[in-house]
């Protein structure tokens, strides 16, 4: 086992502009928000987003003007609405949108992670997901049936949060927690896989409950520690959303202006995410959100 | 004394059975969040408490939650944190989808058409420029695979089109192909639940039908807010209001804050 852990700022340097990176959790909920908002500091641009269920992670990255192309079965905010920064972009035509259903966005990432040459779905027929580059008609060989082919979804780096890690990147979980994302499975599909957690434990700690690991060390090539990580959204079983933080953000992401005077106030001068969190709430605010501590 | 959203959950309650599952994705705010999963949750918890005592709910990858109370808070992360028995992998849970394990999904959208396609992916303004929605989530393959499905909407000239901007979930028909040329398995949408009247499908041209008609409403009241011309079926009937006792259970208490139903068209 190799020693992983790095700060944030090293991971997030690790990642070029023009990439196409995988991003973890769903909607609103633990998505690796300190680590996007240091590839914003970074200033990273023209990147390729992948994922199952984008949120508040798309949204960000494309208000920052980080993003050329998204590749999921949804973007929005859940219970808020509509991704406001992803439709303004996409409806001017300056961001790329390549939507995908649950099954068959799942049916690329499966292909990668076994190496296939592609994936198979039934449920392109008769719909408008008819993507030239990345679906295909094909025929079923055994029985003649007509078939869609989606291109693999292999990102060449995958950003996840989780909850809890040893320095040797095996990632655990608390054994109440949502289970609403594919995050093991873009791990399995991406080339590289870093991960920021909300607390560090010990090896020792580790080993004593195997099944609590979902990834382990030798799928990880980084991982860093960034409490609230995953603010304003949550990471169910930990935190709650922190509201009056995400109602700022939502009324910020409504006017572009307005989102550029949130990242220059909040986002770009901050050091790293205790300063970031400093500046959008209150440790009362966090307190109050903070569900468990199970470790 | 009775409300919209109270006669719709009660109506859609009559078509959930016991022993079936249904399947609560996720909502957004507003009418959406009534439709995709206020009136499917407080529907569910009716016919659990009339004639269904053993009609299963999944919201999303949480299999039969404990429905009593209702959560009071619809955030995936607070919802899904309740007793149940079990919490699937999302993976596995599209996978049990395809395979047709969901016997009746609720489907709500920005346009349906007169097969029943529904669009949750872009609309198109009228000088051709695009605003896009959501993408899909698993609409999809709820019109795709699951046993069968109920289409909840508000009548409007704008939802209710002769043809979808874009195609996500397919109805009774696509592109000139039936349910059965393009290989979907699935039942597909049987039921379309509105603000002012019941529809099904005919048979014979796939087409919407009337079927039903809520208190006050006419056909011309219907017909005059849709931008199609449905058909009419022969046993064309009028809704009573729901019964009292069910008003008032759905009011003390399956809903009593109005997290689910606070929303009327």
């Amino acid at each position: 086992m190799k020693e992983k852990l790095r700060t944030i700022e090293d991971l997030a340097s690790t990642i070029e502009d023009g990439m196409t990176i995988g991003i973890g959790g769903s909607t609103l909920r633990r998505h690796p928000m300190a680590l996007l908002r240091e590839l914003v500091r970074q200033g990273r641009k023209d990147l390729t987003l992948q994922a199952w269920l984008g949120g508040l992670d798309f949204d960000f990255l494309v208000g920052a003007g980080a993003v050329r192309r998204i590749e999921c079965a949804y973007v929005g905010l859940g219970p808020l609405g509509l991704s406001p920064n992803v439709r303004r972009l996409a409806d001017s035509g300056e961001l790329d949108v390549r939507f995908f259903t649950e099954s068959s966005m799942i049916a690329r990432f499966k292909a990668a992670a076994a190496g296939h040459p592609f994936g198979i779905t039934r449920v392109i027929a008769g719909t408008d997901y008819d993507d030239p580059e990345l679906i295909r008609e094909i025929t079923d060989p055994f029985t003649g049936a007509t078939l869609h082919a989606v291109a693999p979804a292999q990102p060449q780096v995958t950003l996840l949060h989780g909850y809890y890690s040893d320095e040797f990147g095996n990632i655990q979980r608390p054994t109440r927690y949502n289970r609403d994302d594919v995050d093991v499975l873009l791990a399995s599909a991406s080339d590289r896989v870093i991960v920021t957690v909300e607390q560090l434990i010990s090896h020792d700690e580790v080993v004593r409950r195997p099944h609590s690991t979902y990834l382990p060390h030798h799928w990880v090539d980084g991982v860093a520690l960034a409490p609230f990580g995953a603010h304003p959204g949550p990471c169910d079983a930990l935190y709650e959303p922190d509201f009056a933080a995400l109602d700022d953000y939502l009324a910020a992401a409504k006017d572009p202006e307005k989102f550029r005077q949130y990242l220059e106030t909040n986002v770009l001068p901050s050091k790293n995410n205790g300063d970031y969190l400093a500046r959008v709430t209150s440790p009362a605010t966090l307190a109050a959100i903070r569900i468990a501590d199970e470790v | 004394m009775f409300t919209v959203n109270e006669l719709m959950a009660y109506r859609l309650s009559q078509e959930l059975r016991n022993d079936e599952m249904g399947f609560v994705g996720v909502g957004s705010s507003g009418r959406a969040f009534v439709f995709a999963v206020g009136l499917p949750m407080v529907a569910s918890r009716l016919a659990q408490l009339t004639h269904a005592p053993h009609f299963s709910v999944q919201m999303g990858p949480l299999i039969d939650p404990i429905l009593e109370p209702l959560p009071s808070r619809w955030f995936d992360s607070i919802a899904y944190d309740r007793d149940a028995p079990a919490f699937i992998d999302a993976v596995d849970n599209l996978d049990a989808l395809q395979r047709g394990r969901v016997d009746i999904s609720f489907i709500s959208g920005a346009q349906i058409d007169a097969y029943g396609n529904v669009n949750v992916t872009r609309v198109t303004r009228p000088d051709g420029s695009h605003a896009h929605l959501v993408g899909a989530l698993a609409l999809p393959e709820h019109q795709a695979f699951a046993q069968r499905a109920i289409v909840l909407a508000d009548l409007s000239k704008r939802t209710f089109v002769e043809q979808v901007d874009f195609v996500s979930g397919v109805g009774r028909r696509s592109k000139g192909k039936r349910r059965d040329e393009l290989g979907l398995p699935g039942g597909g949408p049987v039921l379309v639940m509105t603000d002012r009247a019941v529809f099904d499908f005919s048979p014979e041209t796939d087409r919407m039908r009337l079927l039903e008609l809520y208190p006050g409403q006419s056909v011309d009241s219907v017909l005059a807010a849709m931008s199609f011309t449905p058909e009419i079926a022969d046993n064309l009937t009028a809704l009573d209001a729901p019964p009292a006792e069910v008003v008032a259970l759905i009011r003390d208490r399956i809903d009593p804050e109005k997290v689910f139903l606070g929303v009327e068209p």
